[in-house]
């Protein structure tokens, strides 16, 4: 009996170590482990989820959907993850605090919105003496906020009400309950709230007020992809390849949104409706870096002064930016 | 006795070191600032904290909120613990009440506080229902030791309340009280951190070390981690000293 059992045992054992082996020896090397974060940063990429395509001769692609930024920050540390999406000044901070990572493109351009009730609120300075939802204190979202505030003469200490919460999925369900009455929320939650109820209006465009008040032709670049340094020199091909395929998916979510919902549903977890509302708000476009530095360093300057460690105290130096 | 006190001195320094040591040789080994920052680094980042504006105000909101809410679990718990106590109806009416109280989840109070409260109320919610359920079954639990005979004594001599509360109950009660304090005092910090991180308050604590969390700051979470500790230890130390003169000056 007791024999049958140690057996059973010793077996069961040697599966569990040996199948990682099993499955990794399976393409003859070790694959590739891209990792998208289930918002809008995983939407470019949802084609490539759908069809796993052959990328690269001889690379398998692995593909996992991580639910939060700091699961995210933990597997590129860990060196699990090889391509990962994450926000642009994650990015800096990680390669600031010595993790090997270079920025390799810019996925979106700022998916931020003002979304309440209150339709006399058109201009950013009428949010003077309103409360005011916001998530993530001293996060992007948060620092441009301020900035914005601050740029239309408002003092955020003193003449608005900032709430903060912890996450975007918990203020749009307060939003949504007419329990915040204004607040500030990223896509896909824009979308979610606004269909879920019929009162609540998109007030405010971040994307729009930093254009026009840094006199720019485009957007901040909010997200971005890095890659480990080691597989960018590497497996320099494949990279290559990889991002080219990226930016085909990309393409095609913004030129067919609905299909683009029926998959970001099937992988991750947004309904396909909202998500089909969703893309056009989520300004998707996909460029590498070497295309838009100038933009994303000029980006990283403007949170540097707001908040120096929110790149993590020091503007990164060239060896960051993926070059050609 | 003075050579023994000397000898645990040495006992405790030579503890000290060798948690340094083994935290600086993992911080070594793991070699990356942003998983294990050495002791030095840390610190450094203390002193930077100490040193920067600011610090005094987290750590004045962090310490008058656990203490207010401390204080409110303490006179709330002395208050239904001596209720309770005097009446056993009132017992079993609270005893349920407490129980599911006391089991659930710390955590899941925090998550519910979010959704009812605003931030600074649910740091005191969360402390208050942590710490209060301890009090009153410590107070109730001293109470139910007194000796029956002792009462009916006191009953048959037609001895007035106030002395019997005086003389009888607190002395029965203080020991158990004492724990219940210095367990509760323990657990306010914990409860009150973990609720400050998710709650975010304006100003304290958690909320500072959330911050550096977000920003990938860990030799700035171990450094408020550190004032933590201290805040906890230095209070457990103070209390220690309150309960001994009390103590001797009930004997």
């Amino acid at each position: 009996m007791w024999k049958k059992t140690f057996i059973t045992g010793c077996l069961i054992l040697i599966l569990v170590v040996a199948s990682p082996l099993l499955t990794a020896n399976k393409a003859g090397e070790t694959p590739i482990n891209v990792m998208v974060l289930s918002g809008t940063t995983g939407l470019s990429l949802v084609k490539l989820l759908e069809e796993q395509p052959q990328i690269a001769p001889g690379v398998t692609f692995n593909y996992t959907v991580i639910k939060s930024p700091d699961q995210m920050s933990a597997k590129i540390i860990a060196g699990e993850a090889d391509i990962a999406a994450v926000p642009t000044n994650l990015a800096s901070i990680l390669y600031n605090r010595g993790i090997p990572v270079q920025l390799a493109a810019i996925t979106n351009w700022g998916v931020m919105y003002v979304v309440g009730r209150d339709a006399t609120i058109t201009t950013w300075a009428d949010l003077k003496g309103k409360e005011i939802g916001v998530t993530g204190k001293g996060s992007t979202p948060d620092l441009l906020f301020r900035y914005f505030l601050q740029a239309n003469g408002i003092d955020p200490e003193r003449d608005v009400q900032i709430r903060y919460y912890a996450s975007p999925a918990e203020l749009a369900q307060l939003v949504i309950a007419d329990k915040v009455h204004l607040a500030t929320l990223p896509e896909p939650w824009v979308t979610e709230a606004l269909s879920r109820n019929a009162a609540l209006r998109v007030l405010l465009d971040y994307q729009k007020e930093w254009a026009r008040l840094e006199k720019r032709d485009v957007s901040y670049p909010q997200s971005a992809l890095v890659v480990k340094t080691q597989l960018a020199v590497e497996k320099k091909a494949a990279v290559r390849a990889f991002l080219q395929a990226a930016a085909a998916s990309s393409a095609w979510v913004v030129e067919n949104p609905s299909a683009a919902g029926v998959l970001a549903e099937k992988h991750l977890s947004i309904s396909s409706t909202a998500a089909t509302a969703a893309i056009p708000r989520c300004n998707l476009r996909f460029d590498e870096t070497h295309q838009v530095q100038p933009e994303i360093g000029y980006f990283l300057e403007k949170l540097y002064s707001f908040q120096p460690q929110s790149i993590g105290g020091k503007l990164p130096d060239e060896g960051f930016y993926l070059q050609k | 006795m003075k050579a023994s006190i000397y000898k645990n001195r040495l006992v405790t320094i030579s503890s000290i070191l060798t948690l340094f040591l083994v935290w600086s040789m993992a911080a070594a080994v793991v070699g990356k600032e942003i998983i294990l920052p050495s002791p030095l680094v840390t610190l450094t980042q203390l002193y930077h904290l100490l040193t920067s504006g600011g610090f005094w105000t987290h750590l004045g909101a962090t310490l008058s909120r656990g203490l207010l809410g401390f204080g409110l679990s303490f006179l709330a718990g002395l208050f239904f613990g001596l209720l309770s106590g005097l009446h056993s109806a009132f017992k079993s009416f609270f005893h349920l009440w407490l129980t599911v109280i006391r089991s659930t989840p710390s955590m899941a109070l925090i998550l519910l506080a979010l959704i009812w409260f605003e931030s600074d109320a649910v740091t005191l919610f969360v402390t208050f229902l942590v710490v209060f359920p301890l009090i009153t079954q410590n107070v109730t639990e001293g109470l139910a030791q007194i000796d029956p005979r002792l009462k009916e004594m006191a009953r048959l001599y037609r001895v007035r309340f106030p002395t019997i509360l005086y003389r009888m109950y607190l002395p029965a009660i203080l020991p158990y009280l004492a724990t219940a304090a210095a367990a509760g005092l323990g657990l306010t910090w914990k409860v009150m951190i973990a609720a400050e991180v998710l709650a975010y308050p304006r100003w304290g604590i958690g909320a500072r070390m959330d911050t550096a969390r977000t920003y990938l700051q860990t030799p700035e979470v171990f450094a408020w981690t550190i004032v933590v500790i201290t805040i906890s230890l230095f209070f457990d130390r103070i209390l220690n000293a309150l309960i001994r003169k009390q103590l001797l000056y009930w004997e």
